[in-house]
C-alpha cells in the first residue's frame, strides 16, 4: 500500500511487469517490509503450530505417573462450594515447568502453565467454570516436565462441587501466638468468592485494646457482638444491630445470640493463663464462671440460678437456632492444682422466651461418658446435630492437642468422633447458615499456627474431607505469622465503618449500662448500675 | 557577568575562586563522616541492637502505603538492613549526606545567593551527631529531610512559572511530599516556600493560595487534632529534639547567611554575596533577572556612601575560609564528644552477642559502669561458654541487678537473651515463652525468628521452624543463611548433627511443672534432675546459689564439681565456702578437690580489711573494691549481709 500511494501502482508492479510511471522504477520492496511480513509469518506460525507442537511434545513423550501428585494446600478429593474462591496451589513435585488443566462436564477448561510451582487459577474463568457444573466432578490433571524435557503427568486429582453454596464471608480474629502481652489484634473479614480480606476492627484504633470473641445473629453481618478487654473494668461489648453502633458497659465473655435477637446469652469467666514446661506451652485454668443472659430489649442483665450453680462452673454457651434450648459445658469447680481433672460435661437447659422460663438442666454427654472435657457446642441450623469439641481435660481446646471435634446427633443421642480431626488442636467451629458447610481452626498444617478449614456436612452428618482457605498466594500459610481465631460464617459483608466500631468504643454516642443484678459466684453485693445523666437510652430495633 | 568571573586565565580564575578551598573542605568533610560512621558508630551494633524489620514482599510493603510519611519509614527500614556491614552502613549514610549537601547547597544559593558550605553540611553533621546518640530514627529523618529539601528545591525552579502552571505544581509537590514524608517536611517545604515568596516580593493572597491547601492537607488526612505519631515520626523526648533541629539547622542557617551577608554588603558600600547566582533559569522570553533580585534590596539610602567601609578582620576572603575550617573543626569535636558511650558499647554487646564473639562482649561489658539486665544475662551466657561462670561471675554482677533467669520481671528487653539462654539449659517452653513475647513487643526481628524456628524444631514442630525460616528469609542481606536452614531442615526435620541442636536436645526437660512464673533455682534444678549431666544447668545453678549467698546448698553441689570434669575449685566457690565457713561453720566435702593457698591468703587479706571497718556504714566497703570487686566477698557484704535471714 505504501508502494502504491508513492508510485501509482500497485505493489505488484514493483517487482517486474508494467512501465513505471515517469520512466523510473518503483523502488523494490524495502528490508523494513520485507522483515514485517516474515514477523507477522512467524508469529501466525507459532499461533498455529506452538499448541500443537506442545500437545504433541506432551502426547509423545509424556509419561503417566501412577500415583496423585502431592499438592499444597491439599485440594484434592474435596467437596467445594460453587462460590469458592479458586484453590490456588504449589505442586510440590521437583520439575521445571508445570501445567494444571481443570475441567468438568460442561464449560471451558482452564489450563495453567508456570515456571514455577505455583497455580494460580484465573478467578473469571474458575467461576465460570464451577458455576456451570454445580453438582458435577471438578478433575485437574496435573503434568510436570522434568529437568530433561519430559512431561510427567500424575493421575487426575478429583473433586466435587457441591449444590449448596457456602455463607459469602468469613470472619476472624487475627493474632500471632499470643503469651501474657499483646500488640497487634484485629478482626478481619474474608470474601470468600474472592481473595479480598478487609478489617473490620484493628486495636490499633482502639488504643491497643483486646479485641475478643465475635458474634452474629443468624449469620447476619448487620448485627453482632464484639466483645474487648482492655485494662479497666468493665471491659465493654460493642453491639451492633441493624448497623446501628452501641457500647454495653458490662463485662461479658464467649456470648452467643438468640435466634430472636431479643438477648444475648454469656459467660462470665475468671481465666487464668499459666504454662507448662514441657508439652504444649500455654494452658488455661477457669476458677469460676457462671452464664447470664443480656436482654436486649431491656438492657438488663440476669443471672438465672439454674445457670449460675454455686459449686459449678458453666461456660460456652449456644443457643439452638429454634431458640427452645441454650446449650452449654458445665464441670465441677476444682482448686487449681487439680486442672487435669476439670471435665466438662455438654449440657442443655430448656427456655421459653414469651415466658421467660427455664427447664431443667440436662446432661447430654457427661464426662464420665465421653473420658474427656467438652467445650463449645454448636448447634446445626436444622436442629439434629451440636458439634463440640473434646480435649482430655479444661475448656480451652485449641491449646489442647488433643482436643478434636466431635457430633452429638440429637435424634439418636449419640455421639462420634468426626474422621476428619487431626492429631493437632480442631477447635473454634461454625455451621454455614445452610447448615451444609462447617468451618473451623486447625493446627494440623504445623503444629502452632491454626488456619481456617472448610467442611461440606451431608444431610446424615457425614463430615467430608476438609479443606483450607484457599489464598491468592499459595504459599500463603508457609509464611504466616498469625493464627486465626474464631472463624465465623457471615452471610455478607459487615457494612459497619471500622470508624464506627472505634468511636464506639473510646467515644460512643451511645452507651448503656445495664440495669438489674449481675451476681458473679461468691463476689460481694450485686452492684447498682445506673445510667448516667444525659445519656439517651439505646433503643434497639431488629428487623 | 557571572560571579567570580574575571578576565584572564580561566584556571587563574578557578585557582582564585572559592572552589578551590571548597572542594577539598567537603570532600575532606565527607571522608571524615564515612570513617567516624565505620570506625566509630560502627553501624552493624545498631543493626543487631535495634533489629529494624524488613521484609522483601508485597505484604510488608502494602503496610507502608497506608499512611503519611510511610515511604519514608519504608526506605529507612530498607537502608538500615544495609547497617548489617558498618561499612556499607557508613557508606549509605555518607552518600545520603552528600545528596543532601548539594541539594541543600543549591537551596542556599537560591535563597541566599551565597555558599554556605558550612551551614550547608549543618544537617548531614546534625544528624551525625544524633546518630551518635543511639537513639530515634535518624535514617527515617535522613530521608524525610532530604525530600524535604528536594522539594523546596523543585518548588523554587517552578517559581517563574505563571501561576497557573506554578500554583498546582506546588500542590501537587506538597501532596506528594506529605504522602511520602509526612507532616515534617511538607512543614519545612513550606517554610521555604514562604521565604521565597517574601524575597520576591509576592503578595500575600499569592502567597495564601500556596499555602493554605497544604496546610489544611494534614488536617484532611489525618483529622484534627493531629495524630501524636504524626507530630513525632522519629520518637519522643531527645530524638524528637534531635529531629527538629536537622529540619531548622538549614532555614536558620540559610536566614543568617543572608542577614549577615546583607549586612556586610550592605556596610562595604556593593552588592550582595558575589557568590549570586540566579536560582533557575530565565524564562523563555523574559529577560534574566538582575542578580541582585535573588535577595532583597540592599538598604543603599541609608549607608553613609561618603565613608568608606570600616576594615573588618573577618572580612577577608582568608579569614572567611580559616573561620569556616575552624567552625567545622568546632562542629566536628561537638559531634565526637556527644557519642554516647555507653550506648555504643550496649549495641556492640547485641552484636557480639548474635555472633557469637564472648571474649570481645565480656570485654565490651566490662566498660559499663551499671549492667543494665539484658547485658548482664548475656555476659552470665558468655562466661559460661568462656567457662569462667564461676570464675568472674562478679566482675558482672556486681555491676547488675544479680538476676540469671529474671523471666519478664525486668522487662521485655531481657527477653530475647534469657531465650537464647533457656533454649541451651533445655529449657525449651520457657524460651517459647519469652521469644513469643518478644516477637509480639518488638516485632519480626531476625534473631526472634531464628530462635523460635529453633525451639520448633526441638519441640518436633518442623513445619513451624519452617514457617519462621521462610520469613527469615526474606531479610536482605541475611536471608541466605535462614534459607540454607530451611533447604537443611527439610532434608532433615529434626536437625540431628547439628551439635547445638543435639545439645540442646540431650538437655530437654522430661517433666512438667506447671506455672504461672517459673522461679529460676526450679527452673535449674529441673534441668539437672531431667539430665544429670546438664553441665550449664548445673553451672547456672552454682551462680544462682552465689547470687542468693545460699551457702548450703553451695557446699552441697560443690562436691559433685569432680562429676562435670573440674579439676580445681572454681574461684568464686572457694570464696563462698570459706566466707561460709568463717560465718556458719559451714563443713563441706570436696572429693580430693582443694581450695588454692592464695585464695586463703586473699580472703584473711579480705577478713582483715572487713574486721577493720567495723562500726562504720556500707560506704566503707566501696574502698574495698579495686582490691577486691571481683570477688563473691565484697557482692556478699554488699547485697547479702544486710538480710535478715543472711548471719554475719
Amino acid at each position: 500500500m505504501h508502494d502504491f500511494k508513492r508510485t501509482g501502482r500497485k505493489a505488484s508492479a514493483a517487482w517486474g511487469g508494467g512501465v513505471p510511471v515517469g520512466g523510473r522504477l518503483p523502488p523494490a520492496p524495502g528490508f523494513r517490509q520485507a522483515f514485517r511480513c516474515f514477523l507477522r509469518w512467524l508469529i501466525g506460525a507459532w499461533l498455529v503450530v506452538a499448541p500443537v507442537a506442545q500437545g504433541a511434545v506432551e502426547g509423545e513423550s509424556a509419561v503417566v505417573v501412577g500415583r496423585a501428585p502431592t499438592l499444597f494446600p491439599d485440594y484434592a478429593g474435596i467437596v467445594i462450594p460453587p462460590n469458592i474462591a479458586p484453590l490456588n496451589f504449589k505442586v510440590e513435585e521437583p520439575g521445571t515447568r508445570y501445567r494444571a488443566e481443570f475441567h468438568s462436564l460442561k464449560g471451558r477448561a482452564i489450563t495453567v502453565t508456570s515456571r514455577n510451582s505455583a497455580i494460580r487459577i484465573p478467578v473469571r474463568a474458575w467461576r465460570e467454570l464451577v458455576a456451570t457444573n454445580v453438582g458435577d466432578l471438578l478433575w485437574c490433571d496435573i503434568s510436570v516436565r522434568d529437568r530433561v524435557g519430559r512431561w510427567n503427568r500424575f493421575t487426575t486429582v478429583t473433586n466435587l462441587i457441591a449444590r449448596e453454596e457456602i455463607d459469602r464471608c468469613l470472619v476472624y480474629r487475627l493474632l500471632k501466638p499470643l503469651y501474657s502481652v499483646y500488640v497487634n489484634i484485629g478482626i478481619y473479614q474474608r470474601d470468600l468468592e474472592s481473595f479480598s480480606e478487609r478489617p473490620v476492627l484493628e486495636n490499633r484504633h482502639t488504643q491497643g485494646g483486646c479485641l475478643n470473641c465475635h458474634t452474629f445473629l443468624n449469620h447476619r453481618p448487620d448485627t453482632f457482638a464484639i466483645h474487648t478487654r482492655g485494662s479497666a473494668n468493665p471491659q465493654p461489648m460493642l453491639l451492633v444491630i441493624s448497623n446501628a453502633v452501641a457500647r454495653v458497659d458490662k463485662t461479658l465473655g464467649y456470648l452467643s445470640w438468640h435466634p430472636s435477637g431479643r438477648l444475648l446469652a454469656f459467660s462470665a469467666n475468671k481465666f487464668a493463663l499459666f504454662y507448662h514446661t514441657k508439652g504444649e506451652t500455654r494452658d488455661v485454668f477457669d476458677a469460676r464462671s457462671n452464664l447470664g443472659i443480656y436482654r436486649i430489649d431491656s438492657n438488663a442483665v440476669v443471672v438465672p440460678t439454674v445457670l449460675g450453680l454455686p459449686d459449678r462452673n458453666e461456660t460456652w454457651p449456644c443457643w439452638s437456632p429454634d431458640g427452645k434450648y441454650l446449650y452449654y459445658c458445665s464441670a465441677p469447680r476444682l482448686p487449681v492444682d487439680q486442672f487435669k481433672q476439670v471435665r466438662y460435661d455438654l449440657m442443655r437447659v430448656a427456655y421459653d422466651i414469651d415466658q421467660d422460663r427455664w427447664g431443667d438442666p440436662e446432661v447430654l454427654l457427661s464426662a464420665e461418658q465421653s473420658g474427656g472435657s467438652a467445650a463449645q457446642p454448636k448447634v446445626s441450623p436444622d436442629n439434629r446435630w451440636v458439634l463440640f469439641c473434646l480435649a482430655k481435660y479444661g475448656n480451652f481446646p485449641i491449646y489442647q492437642p488433643s482436643s478434636d471435634l466431635f457430633v452429638f446427633d440429637l435424634q439418636t443421642r449419640q455421639c462420634r468422633r468426626l474422621s476428619i480431626n487431626s492429631e493437632q488442636a480442631d477447635s473454634w467451629h461454625c455451621w454455614s447458615a445452610n447448615g451444609r458447610w462447617i468451618v473451623f481452626s486447625s493446627k494440623r498444617l504445623d503444629g502452632l499456627f491454626a488456619r481456617p478449614y472448610f467442611s461440606y456436612v451431608d444431610r446424615d452428618g457425614q463430615f467430608c474431607k476438609p479443606f483450607v482457605l484457599p489464598q491468592e498466594d499459595p504459599s500463603f500459610y508457609e509464611h504466616y505469622l498469625k493464627t486465626f481465631n474464631v472463624p465465623e460464617l457471615v452471610l455478607g459483608p459487615i457494612e459497619v465503618k471500622e470508624s464506627a466500631l472505634a468511636q464506639a468504643l473510646l467515644d460512643p454516642l451511645k452507651s448503656l449500662k445495664p440495669t438489674g443484678e449481675t451476681r458473679p459466684p461468691e463476689a460481694g453485693p450485686p452492684s447498682t448500675i445506673v445510667e448516667g445523666e444525659g445519656q439517651k437510652r439505646y433503643q434497639p430495633s431488629l428487623k | 557577568m557571572t560571579p567570580n568571573s574575571a578576565p584572564g586565565n580561566p584556571s587563574s580564575r578557578l585557582l582564585r575562586g572559592p572552589w578551590v578551598f571548597q572542594i577539598p573542605l567537603v570532600f575532606g568533610c565527607f571522608l571524615v563522616v564515612f570513617l567516624y560512621l565505620w570506625l566509630r558508630i560502627q553501624p552493624a551494633g545498631e543493626y543487631y541492637s535495634q533489629g529494624v524489620v524488613f521484609f522483601l514482599n508485597g505484604g510488608f510493603f502494602h503496610r507502608f502505603l497506608t499512611y503519611p510519611g510511610g515511604l519514608t519509614d519504608y526506605g529507612a527500614a530498607f537502608l538500615a538492613q544495609l547497617n548489617s556491614s558498618s561499612w556499607l552502613g557508613a557508606l549509605v549514610f555518607t552518600g545520603l549526606g552528600a545528596l543532601l549537601f548539594l541539594v541543600a547547597r543549591r537551596l542556599c544559593r537560591g535563597m541566599t545567593g551565597c555558599d554556605g558550605p558550612l551551614i550547608c553540611l549543618a544537617p548531614i553533621l546534625v544528624l551525625l551527631a544524633w546518630r551518635g546518640r543511639y537513639d530515634g530514627q535518624v535514617l527515617t529523618a535522613t530521608l524525610a529531610l532530604l525530600l524535604a529539601l528536594g522539594a523546596a528545591g523543585l518548588c523554587a525552579t517552578l517559581a517563574r512559572r505563571p501561576p497557573w502552571v506554578r500554583w498546582p505544581a506546588w500542590w501537587a509537590v506538597g501532596c506528594l511530599l506529605f504522602y511520602l514524608a509526612g507532616l515534617w517536611p511538607l512543614w519545612l517545604c513550606l517554610c521555604f516556600l514562604g521565604w521565597l515568596g517574601a524575597i520576591r516580593g509576592s503578595t500575600w493572597p499569592n502567597v495564601a493560595g500556596a499555602f493554605l491547601p497544604a496546610l489544611l492537607l494534614p488536617v484532611a488526612a489525618l483529622g484534627w487534632p493531629l495524630p501524636g505519631k504524626a507530630l513525632t515520626p522519629w520518637g519522643t523526648g531527645a530524638p524528637l529534639l534531635w529531629g527538629g533541629l536537622a529540619f531548622l539547622v538549614c532555614p536558620l542557617g540559610f536566614f543568617l547567611l543572608a542577614w549577615f551577608s546583607r549586612r556586610s554588603a550592605v556596610s562595604q558600600g556593593r552588592g550582595p554575596c558575589p557568590e549570586n547566582r540566579p536560582l533557575a533559569p530565565a524564562a523563555a522570553g523574559k529577560p534574566n533577572p538582575p542578580a541582585h533580585r535573588a535577595v532583597a534590596r540592599p538598604r543603599l539610602a541609608k549607608s553613609p556612601s561618603a565613608r568608606p567601609p570600616p576594615v573588618r578582620w573577618w572580612r577577608g576572603a582568608g579569614s572567611r575560609q580559616f573561620l569556616t575550617l575552624g567552625g567545622l573543626l568546632a562542629v566536628w569535636a561537638l559531634v565526637w564528644g556527644l557519642l554516647d558511650a555507653d550506648r555504643k558499647t550496649l549495641a556492640e554487646i547485641e552484636y557480639r552477642a548474635a555472633l557469637k564473639q564472648y571474649e570481645p562482649l565480656l570485654a565490651a561489658a566490662a566498660r559499663l559502669k551499671v549492667l543494665p539486665p539484658s547485658v548482664e544475662i548475656r555476659a552470665q551466657w558468655a562466661l559460661y561458654h568462656t567457662g569462667r561462670l564461676s570464675q568472674d561471675l562478679f566482675t558482672v554482677s556486681s555491676r547488675g541487678r544479680g538476676n540469671l533467669l529474671p523471666g519478664l520481671e525486668l522487662g521485655i528487653e531481657a527477653c530475647l537473651p534469657q531465650s537464647q539462654t533457656l533454649l541451651e539449659l533445655g529449657q525449651v517452653n520457657e524460651a517459647e515463652h519469652l521469644a513469643q513475647e518478644a516477637l509480639e513487643l518488638l516485632g519480626d526481628r531476625p534473631d526472634a525468628l531464628r530462635l523460635l524456628a529453633d525451639v520448633n524444631v526441638l519441640k518436633d514442630r518442623p513445619k513451624a521452624a519452617a514457617v519462621f525460616l521462610r520469613v527469615c528469609s526474606e531479610v536482605p542481606f541475611r536471608g541466605a543463611a535462614a534459607a540454607a536452614r530451611l533447604a537443611e531442615l527439610e532434608r532433615n526435620p529434626r536437625l540431628t548433627g547439628d551439635p547445638e541442636m543435639d545439645l540442646a536436645r540431650s538437655r530437654l526437660t522430661t517433666t512438667d511443672l506447671p506455672h504461672d512464673a517459673l522461679p529460676g533455682e526450679v527452673m535449674l534444678r529441673q534441668s539437672l534432675d531431667s539430665n544429670p549431666k546438664n553441665q550449664m544447668a548445673f553451672e547456672y545453678l552454682l551462680a544462682h546459689y552465689l547470687l542468693i549467698g545460699d551457702f548450703k546448698r553451695l557446699a552441697r553441689h560443690a562436691g559433685q564439681l569432680q562429676d562435670f570434669s573440674y579439676l580445681a575449685v572454681p574461684r568464686h566457690i572457694e570464696e563462698a565456702l570459706l566466707l561460709g565457713q568463717k560465718l556458719q561453720g559451714l563443713e563441706f566435702e570436696l572429693r580430693g578437690l582443694k581450695i588454692r593457698a592464695d585464695t586463703i591468703q586473699r580472703f584473711d587479706r579480705f577478713r582483715n580489711a572487713i574486721d577493720g571497718m567495723a562500726g562504720q556504714g556500707a560506704d566503707a566497703l566501696s574502698a574495698l573494691a579495686p582490691e577486691f570487686g571481683d570477688t563473691f566477698w565484697l557482692y556478699y557484704y554488699s547485697r547479702l549481709a544486710h538480710r535478715p535471714d543472711a548471719s554475719n
